[in-house]
């Protein structure tokens, strides 16, 4: 039944689309994906090879830390080796990594934080092959929250890199 | 673990779910064979309408996804086998426990219903919770409540007699990645479901 009613979502969807393309209105490709929860975004599971969505959905961008801590544990470890094999693999991208904190202390403290949590990541991403050129830093401190509570709910999504894939050089 | 239900119900051919194998953590398991999991079930990108913060988890009983809010109302989304278990509880939760290659215990109830099954059974490739177990607590209270892999990829999608949310085991040890211990899951109500 909930097979069914994934089904029919789709069908629905597909619906929508063929009525647009016979309508040929001139904004349809703004408008093809409904923006609707379940709507397709990029290429659904079809994703083009070293892409970057290949890279968000079957890679990963982010990474966390724990309280004050710019280690990387064994999580961040095997995200960033994947990253690393993408990298090795793809190489007309560019990395932006990205350091962020959150609480507690002062926002010179986070920055310095965030700071190091973003050199951490760009090292470890070196050492495993990627050339120090296709690398940039940039720190947040605490600036860039994805969520604001006093509780690890938050915390736990704050304390993070994320590593984004800039510019095919050379393309 | 028992035959899946509903749609999934017919004979399959189990064989055809599996391609290849790998190693993780030192254990060796097969593959799933993307190509027999339908379009539908398979980890993608989609839009998603919801005031969750980025980084929470998402669980539609009724559908048969789970999903990780991205920013911008887009979420990754994973197709998911409910057992009986998974229709058990709803509301929010946070992961407050991960493992590796989990071990099992099966409950009381169960065994009652199937007797022949072990009273422990270690983390493995034959572990019906596979490669990953993400643990549901609640001020602190371990809900029972658990997300984690299959030894059956033929069940994603459908219903089964027992476990909580399966997801295939390239797809659980995706999510343990991308969701850190203080994760907030929120499980949907479905009041049509017992």
């Amino acid at each position: 039944m909930a097979y069914a009613a994934a089904r029919g979502i789709r069908g629905g969807m597909m619906a929508i689309g063929l009525l647009l393309a016979l309508a040929g209105c001139s904004t349809m490709e703004k408008v093809a994906s409904p923006d609707v929860t379940d709507a397709p975004v990029g290429a659904g599971v079809d994703i083009p090879a070293g892409s970057n969505e290949d890279f968000i959905v079957n890679v990963g961008r982010r990474i966390y830390f724990t309280e004050k801590s710019a280690e990387l544990n064994d999580t961040a470890r095997v995200t960033l080796d994947k990253q690393a094999e993408f990298l090795a693999q793809y190489p007309q991208w560019k990395i932006k990594v990205e350091g962020f904190a959150d609480e507690p202390g002062t926002a010179e403290f986070n920055m310095q934080l965030s700071q190091k949590r973003a050199e951490n990541t760009r090292a470890y991403l070196i050492s495993k092959g990627v050339a120090p050129i296709r690398t940039r830093i940039k720190a947040f401190g605490n600036t860039e929250l994805v969520k604001k509570c006093a509780d690890v709910t938050c915390y736990s999504q704050n304390r993070r890199a994320v590593i984004v894939l800039e510019g095919r050089s050379g393309a | 673990m028992a035959a899946p239900t509903g749609a999934f119900a017919q004979d399959v051919n189990e064989a055809a779910f599996f391609k290849g194998s790998a190693t993780d953590n030192g254990v060796t398991f097969r593959r799933t064979n993307l190509q027999k999991i339908d379009k539908v079930w398979r980890r993608q990108l989609v839009k998603y309408k919801s005031e969750e913060a980025p980084g929470t988890i998402v669980v539609d009983t009724r559908n048969n996804f789970l999903y990780v809010i991205f920013e911008n109302h887009t979420a990754l989304r994973y197709g998911v086998g409910v057992g009986k278990e998974g229709f058990q509880w709803f509301g929010r939760a946070r992961i407050d426990r991960k493992a590796i290659w989990p071990q099992w215990v099966p409950p009381p109830e169960m065994l009652l219903r199937r007797p022949e099954l072990p009273k422990f059974m270690a983390g493995g490739a034959d572990n019906p919770l596979g490669p990953r177990a993400l643990y549901l607590y609640r001020d602190g209270r371990d809900l029972g409540y658990r997300l984690h892999g299959t030894t059956e990829p033929w069940s994603i999608g459908g219903d089964v007699s027992s476990g909580c949310i399966r997801l295939l085991n390239e797809d659980i040890i995706d999510l343990y990645q991308r969701s850190p211990v203080g994760t907030l899951v929120l499980v949907l109500e479905h009041i049509n479901r017992g």
